[in-house]
């Protein structure tokens, strides 16, 4: 993947008094299962650990995951007592180490 | 309300003190280090649900429900979502019982998320998926049956 850029998602709206976040994250997600078909080696397993999302600065969402999680991860929940022009920001680190983060105004 | 024992299951000293530590804390901590590492490679679905419950009993509860649909084309990428009336804090953890390891993910949700989300998972081959809520201190369970027709852990 190196020198590949990674494009990830997101968007957060209000509907129903409550804002919908909507997240799509580019990631292998390998289990550790998997041969490759070319080599006939086993790729190692890849995977992001821990993801986290703040509103407004305050934690309302923390995960936990496994190789479980399918690639490129999606996820999506509802945010009580936002409005539009609140920040929404998730950040997340995978078992290499590598981190990243992602930040959305709710419209 | 009807409650049948959903599961229960042994646990060893070690086990104990892992899940002891599974509390959640609010504001969010900085991608802290309590991640599971042995329920998540846990071989058996009841192993790791000692190991992330502490033995403590899971009763199948109506007031959790997995959506998903009954089978799965592609078991790389399975749609599903959990929604709750139960109030937060709430921790909730997804499994997919036939998977090499069965423990998913867990997701911890603060009062101010409404009970639901929906994300994607992997299954390996046709089997049950379960999400436990945990919710002052008691577990709540679903459990939904997918038939996969293309495994996804390969």
């Amino acid at each position: 993947m190196a020198g590949k850029k990674r494009t990830h998602k997101m968007r957060a709206r209000m509907k129903n008094g409550m804002a919908e976040v909507k997240l799509l994250l580019q990631h292998p997600m390998e289990t550790g299962n998997r041969t490759d078909p070319t080599t006939g080696l086993t790729v190692p397993r890849h995977f992001i650990r821990e993801l986290v999302c703040e509103h407004n600065g305050n934690g309302v969402l923390r995960t936990e995951w496994s190789w479980g999680m399918a690639r490129n991860p999606y996820l999506s929940f509802h945010i009580r007592e936002a409005r539009a022009g609140d920040r929404v920001r998730i950040r997340w680190s995978d078992d290499r180490g590598e981190d990243d983060a992602i930040e959305a105004v709710v419209s | 309300m009807k409650r049948r024992v959903f599961l229960k299951a042994g646990l060893t000293a070690g086990q104990i003190a892992i899940a002891a530590k599974a509390g959640l804390l609010w504001p969010a901590a900085v991608l802290a280090t309590d991640w599971p590492a042995n329920a998540f490679l846990a071989t058996s679905f009841e192993d790791a649900v000692a190991t992330l419950f502490a033995g403590e009993p899971v009763e199948e509860s109506e007031r959790v429900q997995l959506e998903a649909q009954g089978i799965a084309e592609n078991g790389a990428t399975v749609p599903i979502a959990v929604r709750t009336d139960l109030a937060g804090p709430l921790t909730v953890t997804l499994f997919s019982v036939n998977n090499p390891t069965p423990a998913v993910g867990r997701f911890g949700l603060s009062p101010q998320l409404d009970g639901y989300f929906a994300t994607r998972i992997k299954m390996a081959k046709s089997g049950d998926v379960v999400a436990v809520v945990t919710a002052d201190g008691r577990h709540y369970g679903a459990r939904r049956r997918i038939q996969v027709t293309a495994g996804g852990c390969g």
